[in-house]
This record gives C-alpha cells, sequence and structure tokens, in this order.
C-alpha cells in the first residue's frame, strides 16, 4: 500500500518551547491510525501542523505524493484532508443544517455562486441532512448549533468534516466530554465508516483506540516514542509507563 | 459575566412565559421564520408593497418630497452596498465611500470627454470603479478587524487628497459639473431632468440594487459570506478560499456603491470632493448600525432615518451631526443590533441562542492567533 | 530642489514628523493596549489646538496654554474611558471603535459652534518668534524649538515605557493583556491612564503644532488619517513604529507636497503600500498585531 500521508523531520515550538521535535510518520492510504500520548504531547499540535494550521519550523509534509508542507489551511482542505477541532469550532449562530450546508457546498464547488437561493440547491441540502442522519443529529437540524448539547456538537464536528469527503480525516479526541453511550454510538460510526477514508485520530478512550485502529503511533513530549500495532503498543512497557501511567492519573 | 445591556433581563422575562401563541412550535416556527425573513432581507410582498408605494408616490406628493425620497433611495443603495461587508461578511470598512465618490467622478469624467448617455457610461463607470476595487480590496484585505477599517479608511482619504489637490483634472474643492444625463438607444433618448423621469430611474436602480443584493446574499455564496463572519479559520478548514471570497464580496459592494455615487452625481449635477470624505463612510456605518446590520432592510431603515433626521435636524441648526453623534453612540450603547434588532426583539421570544448570548459572551474561535501559511 | 530649500524642507519634514508622533504615539499606545482605534484622536488634537487658542486669547501664555489645554483634554478622555468605552469591554471592539466615531462627530461639532469655521492662526510666543541663522539659512526658531522638544519627548517617552514600572506594565498589557491581569497589574486603571494620557499628547501636539498648521474645521481628520497610517506603516501597537513611522509619513508629506503638489497624497500612499506589500503587520508590528475586530 502506498503512503497517503508523510511527515519528514517536522518540527514546530512556540517560543522556547518545541511542541513538535522531528516527528516522521507515514499513514498509509486506506490505514486507521490512532495517536495517542499525555496531556501536553503535542498531537493537537501535529494536526494544526499537518492541515496547515499552524507552519512548520522545519521539516516536509507531503499528501498523497505532493509536497503540501507549505499549502494553505483551505488548499490542503481541497486536496482531501477534512479535521474536527479538540474545542468545538463551529458557526454558532448558524442553523445545524446550514452548517452542514457550508462544507458541503464548498465541496460540491457551489460556493462561488451567486445567484440563484442556496435553499434552491437541492442535493446539497439533501447530502447535508443524511449527513445530519448519520451522525444522529437529524431531529436538530433547524437549531442553531451554539444551542446543541456538548456531545451533538461534537457530532457536528464530524459531520463538517465528513462532508468534505475527505481522504485523510483527523479526528481530535472526537468523543471527549460525552457520555458513555453516545461515545459508544460514535466510535461504532467511525468503526463503520469506509475504508478509502484512511483515519487518523487521536483518542483518550484507550478502549476506543484498540478497537478503531490498525497502528497507533505514541506522542511524548513533541516527539515520537514509539509505533506499532495494536498488539506491539500494548506490550511496549516505555509507552506503559510514560502514557498509560499518566492516563490514569488524568481521570482525577 | 456581565450581560450586555442591551439585554435587559426584565425585557426578557417579559416574553417568559411565553404567550399561548408561541406555545405551539410548528406555529411559532413558521411565524418566527416569517417575522425574520421579512426582518431580514426584505420579504417579497412587504418589498413589492413598499416599491409599489414608491412608484405612485411622485403622483401624491410635492417635490420636495420628491427629492428627499431620491436621495432616500441612493443613500439605502449606499448603505445596502456597504451592509454587504459589514453586516454579512464581518469586514468593517471606514472607507467605503471611496466608491461613492468614484462612481460620480468617473461619470463626471464621462458626461464631459464622452457624453452624457447613461448607457454608454455605466459599463466603464462600473469597469472603473471595479478595478480600483481589486486593488484597494487586494491591499486592505492583507490585514483584517481594525487594521482593515484603518486601512480602508486611509485609501478613502488618499482620493479626497487627490480630489482636492489635483484640481486640474478634478476640479479641485470645487468639484466638477455633470451633465444633463440621458439614456439612448439607437435614436431614441429619454432625457432626465428634476423631474419625475428621474426619481423613477432612481427607483427602479434602488428596487434592482435591493433584488440583486438579496439574491446574492441567499446564494451559496451570501451563505459563504455568513460563514466567514461567523468563524473565517473554520471556513478555511472546510476548504473556503476566504481570501478570494472576501475580495469578491469588497468588488461587489463597490460596484453598488458606484451605482449609488452615479445616481447621486447624475441628480445633483454635480460631483463634489466630499463624497469621498470619511464623514460620508462614517455616515454610512451609522446607516447601517442603526438600521440593523446583516439585514439589507436595516440599511434601508437607517437611510431614511439618518437621512430625515439630517434634513430635519439641519433646518434648525448647523450643528446636526452632533445630533446624528448622540442618537448614534445610543445605538452603539443600547441597540447594537439597530432598529431591525428592536423589532426582533419585539416580534417574537428570544431564542435559545440569545438567551444564552444574553447570560454569557460567546467565545472566539479556538484556532490559535497566527498568520497561516 | 537647492540644497538650501532641501534642507529647510527637511527641518519642516522633521517638525511636521515629531508632532505627528504626538498623535500616533497615543493612537498607537492605545490600539497596543485596547485594541481600540481611537477615532476621536483628531478631534482631541484639534481640541487641544482650540483651548490652547482660547487660553492666549483671555490673557494666559503661550505656555500655559500648552500645560493647561493638554491638561484638560485628558481628563475629557479620562471621562470618556470611564464613562463609554468601559462599558463596551465586554463587547467587540468595533463597537468601541464606532463609539469613538460618534464622539468624533460630536466634539468636531461643538468645537464648530464654540470657535466657528474660520482658519484661526496661533501667534508663537514672543521667546520663539524670530529666526535663528545656521551656516547662512534663517530657521524660524519656533520650529527648532519643536524639533527640540518632539526629540525630548519623544526620549521621554521611549524611557518612560522602557523603564518605568507603568511603562512596564503598559508593555505586558500591550503583548497579552489577560496575562497581565494575572500578573495582578490593574488593568482598568491602565487602560484608562493610557487613554487619557494618549488623549492629553494629542492635545499638546494640538497646541504646538497651532502656530504652524493654524486651526480648521477639519483639521481633526486629516490628521487623524496621517496618524492612522503612521500607525499602519510603524505597526500597531509599538513606541518605534509609531516614531519611525511618523518619520516616514512626516516626510513623504513635506517632500510630496514639495515637488509634486498635486500628488503628495499619493506619495504617502505608495510609502503604505510598498510597507503593506512586504510587510502586512507593518515596519515594527508583530504578525499578531493583525488582531480582529
Ligand atoms: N498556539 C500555541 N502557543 C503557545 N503554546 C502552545 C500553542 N499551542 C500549543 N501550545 C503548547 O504546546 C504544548 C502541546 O500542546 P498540544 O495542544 O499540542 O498538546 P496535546 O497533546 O494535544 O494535549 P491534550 O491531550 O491536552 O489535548 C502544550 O504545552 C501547549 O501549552
Ligand atoms: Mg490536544
Amino acid at each position: 500500500m502506498s503512503a497517503l500521508l508523510v511527515l519528514d523531520r517536522v518540527r514546530r515550538s512556540f517560543g522556547g518551547l518545541c511542541v513538535t521535535n522531528a516527528v516522521s510518520l507515514s499513514v498509509a492510504a486506506g490505514e486507521r491510525r490512532a495517536l495517542i500520548g499525555p496531556n501536553g504531547a503535542g498531537k493537537t499540535t501535529l494536526f494544526n501542523l499537518i492541515s496547515g494550521v499552524l507552519r512548520v519550523d522545519g521539516g516536509r509534509i507531503h499528501f498523497d505524493g505532493r509536497d503540501v508542507t507549505h499549502a494553505s489551511l483551505d488548499q490542503r482542505a481541497r486536496l482531501g484532508m477534512g479535521r474536527t477541532f479538540q474545542r468545538n469550532n463551529l458557526f454558532p449562530a448558524l442553523s445545524t443544517l446550514e452548517n452542514v450546508r457550508l462544507a458541503v457546498q464548498q465541496r460540491a464547488g457551489l460556493s462561488a455562486r451567486m445567484f440563484r437561493p442556496a435553499r434552491s440547491y437541492h442535493a446539497v441540502t439533501d447530502e447535508a441532512r443524511e449527513l445530519l442522519d448519520r451522525v444522529g443529529l437529524r431531529d436538530r437540524a433547524d437549531a442553531a448549533a451554539g444551542e446543541l448539547a456538548y456531545g451533538q456538537q461534537r457530532a457536528l464536528e464530524i459531520a463538517l468534516a465528513l462532508a468534505l469527503h475527505p481522504r485523510l480525516l483527523l479526528l481530535d479526541e472526537p468523543t471527549s466530554g460525552m457520555g458513555p453511550a453516545e461515545t459508544a454510538e460514535l466510535i461504532d460510526l467511525i468503526a463503520g465508516l469506509p475504508r478509502e477514508i484512511t483515519l487518523l485520530i487521536i483518542e483518550h478512550d484507550i478502549d476506543a483506540v484498540f478497537r478503531l485502529a490498525d497502528r497507533i503511533s505514541v506522542l511524548s513530549f513533541g516527539s515520537l516514542l514509539a509505533e506499532g500495532s495494536v498488539e506491539q503498543i500494548r506490550a511496549n512497557p516505555q509507552v506503559q509507563e510514560v502514557y498509560l501511567g499518566q492516563s490514569t492519573d488524568e481521570v482525577h | 459575566m456581565a450581560r450586555p445591556p442591551w439585554v435587559p433581563i426584565r425585557a426578557l422575562g417579559r416574553h417568559h412565559p411565553a404567550p399561548s401563541v408561541w406555545r405551539a412550535t410548528m406555529e411559532n416556527n413558521a411565524m418566527r421564520e416569517r417575522w425574520e425573513q421579512f426582518t431580514n432581507t426584505g420579504s417579497r410582498w412587504g418589498s413589492l408593497v413598499l416599491v409599489a408605494l414608491l412608484a405612485v408616490l411622485p403622483a401624491v406628493a410635492p417635490p420636495y418630497l420628491r427629492s428627499l425620497v431620491i436621495e432616500v433611495l441612493i443613500l439605502a443603495i449606499f448603505a445596502m452596498s456597504l451592509d454587504l461587508l459589514l453586516g454579512y461578511t464581518g469586514m468593517v470598512s471606514f472607507g467605503h465611500a471611496a466608491f461613492l465618490g468614484l462612481g460620480a467622478y468617473l461619470l463626471a469624467f464621462f458626461t464631459r470627454s464622452v457624453g452624457a448617455n447613461l448607457l454608454q457610461a455605466l459599463p466603464v463607470v462600473l469597469l472603473g470603479v471595479a478595478l480600483f476595487a481589486v486593488v484597494a480590496g487586494f491591499l486592505a484585505l492583507r490585514t483584517s478587524g481594525i487594521a482593515f477599517l484603518m486601512l480602508t479608511l486611509a485609501i478613502s482619504q488618499m482620493l479626497f487628497g487627490l480630489a482636492i489637490k489635483w484640481s486640474s483634472v478634478t476640479g479641485g474643492s470645487d468639484g466638477l459639473a455633470v451633465a444633463r444625463p440621458y439614456v439612448g438607444i439607437g435614436g431614441a433618448t429619454l432625457g432626465f431632468g428634476p423631474d419625475r423621469s428621474f426619481y423613477y430611474l432612481t427607483l427602479a436602480s434602488f428596487a434592482l440594487a435591493w433584488w440583486l443584493l438579496r439574491r446574492i446574499t441567499a446564494s451559496p455564496f451570501g451563505h459563504a459570506l455568513r460563514g466567514i463572519k461567523a468563524n473565517e479559520p473554520r471556513m478555511q478548514a472546510l476548504g473556503y478560499r476566504t481570501h478570494r471570497l472576501k475580495l469578491t464580496a469588497f468588488v461587489i459592494a463597490g460596484l453598488f456603491a458606484g451605482v449609488a455615487g452615479m445616481l447621486l452625481a447624475a441628480f445633483n449635477r454635480h460631483a463634489s470632493p466630499e463624497l469621498f470624505g470619511w464623514a460620508v463612510s462614517g455616515e454610512a456605518i451609522i446607516m447601517v448600525i442603526v438600521g440593523g446590520s446583516g439585514t439589507l432592510v436595516g440599511p434601508i431603515l437607517g437611510a431614511t432615518l439618518v437621512h430625515l433626521l439630517e434634513s430635519y435636524v439641519s433646518s434648525y441648526t448647523e450643528l446636526w451631526r452632533l445630533v446624528m453623534g448622540l442618537v448614534f453612540v445610543g445605538f452603539v450603547l443600547f441597540a447594537p443590533q439597530g432598529i431591525i434588532g428592536l423589532l426582533r426583539r419585539r416580534g417574537r421570544p428570544p431564542s435559545e441562542v440569545e438567551l444564552a448570548a444574553a447570560i454569557k459572551e460567546p467565545e472566539p474561535a479556538a484556532l490559535p492567533k497566527e498568520r497561516r501559511t | 530642489m537647492t540644497l538650501d530649500t532641501f534642507v529647510l524642507q527637511l527641518t519642516n519634514g522633521l517638525v511636521f514628523s515629531l508632532l505627528l508622533f504626538l498623535m500616533a504615539a497615543g493612537l498607537s499606545l492605545i490600539f497596543g493596549l485596547m485594541d481600540v482605534v481611537n477615532l476621536a484622536h483628531g478631534a482631541f488634537y484639534l481640541l487641544g489646538g482650540y483651548l490652547g487658542l482660547s487660553i492666549v486669547r483671555w490673557g494666559g501664555s503661550f505656555w500655559l496654554a500648552l500645560l493647561l489645554a493638554p491638561l484638560l483634554v485628558g481628563v475629557l478622555g479620562l471621562l470618556l474611558e470611564l464613562t463609554l468605552l468601559r462599558r463596551l469591554y465586554r463587547r467587540g471592539h468595533l463597537d468601541q471603535v464606532l463609539a469613538t466615531f460618534g464622539v468624533a462627530l460630536i466634539v468636531a461639532d461643538l468645537m464648530r459652534a464654540a470657535w466657528g469655521a474660520y482658519v484661526e492662526v496661533v501667534a508663537p510666543p514672543a521667546l520663539l518668534a524670530g529666526q535663528v541663522a545656521i551656516g547662512g539659512l534663517a530657521f524660524p526658531t519656533y520650529r527648532l524649538a519643536v524639533i527640540a522638544v518632539g526629540l525630548s519627548l519623544a526620549l521621554g517617552l521611549w524611557l518612560f515605557v522602557e523603564r518605568s514600572t507603568v511603562g512596564m506594565q503598559i508593555r505586558a498589557g500591550v503583548s497579552d493583556p489577560q496575562m497581565a491581569g494575572m500578573l495582578g497589574v490593574d488593568v482598568p486603571r491602565l487602560f484608562a491612564g493610557v487613554f487619557a494620557g494618549g488623549c492629553a499628547l494629542a492635545a499638546f501636539s494640538g497646541v504646538a503644532a497651532a502656530p504652524i498648521l493654524t486651526l480648521y474645521p477639519g483639521l481633526d481628520s486629516e490628521i487623524l488619517i496621517l496618524a492612522l497610517v503612521v500607525v499602519v506603516v510603524g505597526g500597531l501597537g509599538t513606541l518605534r513604529g509609531a516614531f519611525f513611522g511618523s518619520l516616514i509619513v512626516g516626510m513623504a508629506d513635506v517632500f510630496g507636497k514639495a515637488l509634486l503638489p498635486e500628488f503628495s497624497v499619493f506619495a504617502i500612499f505608495v510609502v503604505m503600500a510598498a510597507v503593506l506589500l512586504t510587510r502586512p503587520a507593518g515596519l515594527f508590528g508583530r504578525a499578531t498585531a493583525t488582531r480582529g475586530a
């Protein structure tokens, strides 16, 4: 299988703090990769570098064989990177349906149309409703996104990312702040995504990680600590010490 | 956290418990939607009735009132065009007068050098305005927020300075006279004097501008602009070329403002440097904010109110800007959603979002503050 | 342009730049600290000049005017901050900017009512009325004095911001208001103080400039625009930016007017465009200075 995403010694620091320290990573097309690590390890920062929210200080990023190191956030999204944000990042005043419609209409290449009413693009609306259906928000289509419960907003984040028909889906702690039932539903949803969507997921729920991931990368203090199959990571004593050791006191 | 002073808890309480008419959610939603549609860009019937009423007005109104309405309609076009930036896209331009003045001066140049046929002048003027808008927008959009405001202001002031100083071309502080405009196709011509014909030309332009802007704001493009206003970095993460969209909005707004400038120059038969002034840009902002930004109807109301206030107050005192300043500060303090916002709050119960907003401030978008690649 | 006129124009440019700096410094610090563009800053400049005019007319000396007018305007700025801007902190900065625009309109009309619409001239103090000959060239004494005072004020301001405790708090507030608050800085008091101080500086500039630029309605917005350009060119929120921005804009204005009278505004515009194209955050601005409204 060919690699869809390749990071080559990617570096980034904030002030004096080196948050991403020469991280090299390769994710194959169709693979499901989990990125784990203790709080503050630099996981979100790595996502920001991959998706183009932040610029790298050094190193290269290749996506689908193209060098996207200097591509902008929106360019990368159009190339097929869809992402969610750890802190809900939506359009709170717009309706839930409208949130998804914005994503769908962009992907469909309609965002420069300025004469026909947006509502008359039924295909867009239908697809948006379908996505809401899929993430369990069918009943909240007309509610403002800001009115949704926290877990529902997390689901909406995923609907936005899926609406882009991404080839690489970057999920940053999709289940954080969700109850157990909601979490299980969401994990089912992610597990049921078609295999053409390559998945890179940051997740603290270890059971979810073990269930979803083909391979796992462990990040600690900005460096890649280990990478391997679920079994390998499970058995890795270093990982158990650094990650699992911390993840228990993280529960408070 | 302090609740915004413009949403008194009492006012919210007055709607709660909701009157029975609002209880049935279906009905509530339908009515809310209709009300919102009306207070938003103007309902189809509402706007048709308004235009129809305006169409019969010259038959009954004295000439001075006709002139007043002409001015209001031109200013309404100007204010609506600014609303596309300010209210829909969240771009606070303090230099929108640049386009008004440019439209006026380009028409003046055209009538002096080629002729006063509006049908010929229109495409030339619009092309000139669009070119300027692309360059100015490209520069100004290197920045955002307050810096954008300052830059647009500076750019328009440059034109103002040019209009004053480059007197060999612009007539200096006297401005330029504009020949009596007409519309001519083949041999047939229709001239516009200070009579009803100009009134109808203005009304038609106003109706067309309103209709077009309604279409644009309701289109996918218009929705994208709203998304940019709400959360621009998130739009980029969805793959939107937000810079390009904002530039497009800037040019469109400039074109409509340019048309308003043409009409103003044709009506006054004169293009004056004051049209470029920051007072004019500021007045446009006042119209949009006082009426209610992001609604199109609001700027129409705002233009009406501000212009009537101006003509009324200035017949009593020189200090009408003082009065306008006070009114404006009052709105900024107590009713930042403008007249439309006040109407909406009366017309329906507050939504959950508004209730939430009345209690806590929305958090800004979560992306790190950094210039992105 | 002969060498003599060049030197004279250079002097004029320096005078104008320094007057502009006094305006722009307040504008820039207020912006850096509070994220507010004070659109009433030009009105306060002109108000300072008019108050100075009245003080001189009522028999006070020019020196008294130079002291009293900034004080009065500073108090006015303080009141404005306490009564109006403070209420708007919690809302977007746009609302504050709009409020200052309303104030600018109100003050402008009040000034027109109080001082009329004619050009008013303030005579420089007798002590500085003459000319000084240096190297065969006659320089107006008053302008040389303005240069001296302007440079010392710039230096004093720089020392104040860089060396004093309050200055340190200001810098902390400019770089991160929340952090400054957590470090125990009384942020609201700091805001009020800087706002008042900025207004007083503008008024001082207004009095000092009156003998050179005269006073007339509309000067407020002319000066405001130039100061805004200075801030854009120099970078938002930095004193250094305000200083060098003022030099660039002041010189561009004076030399533009001398060389191409019809296009002097273009000289400034070209400078601004060039800076923005190469450094969108201004010459000395940090990239984050493009904070949103
Ligand atoms: N924009 C920024 N500016 C300065 N420091 C930052 C910035 N973003 C992240 N950091 C710092 O970088 C480090 C890594 O942060 P990051 O959010 O990437 O960690 P994470 O692994 O996602 O943690 P968590 O599991 O809590 O989400 C932290 O110490 C954080 O404070
Ligand atoms: Mg994180």
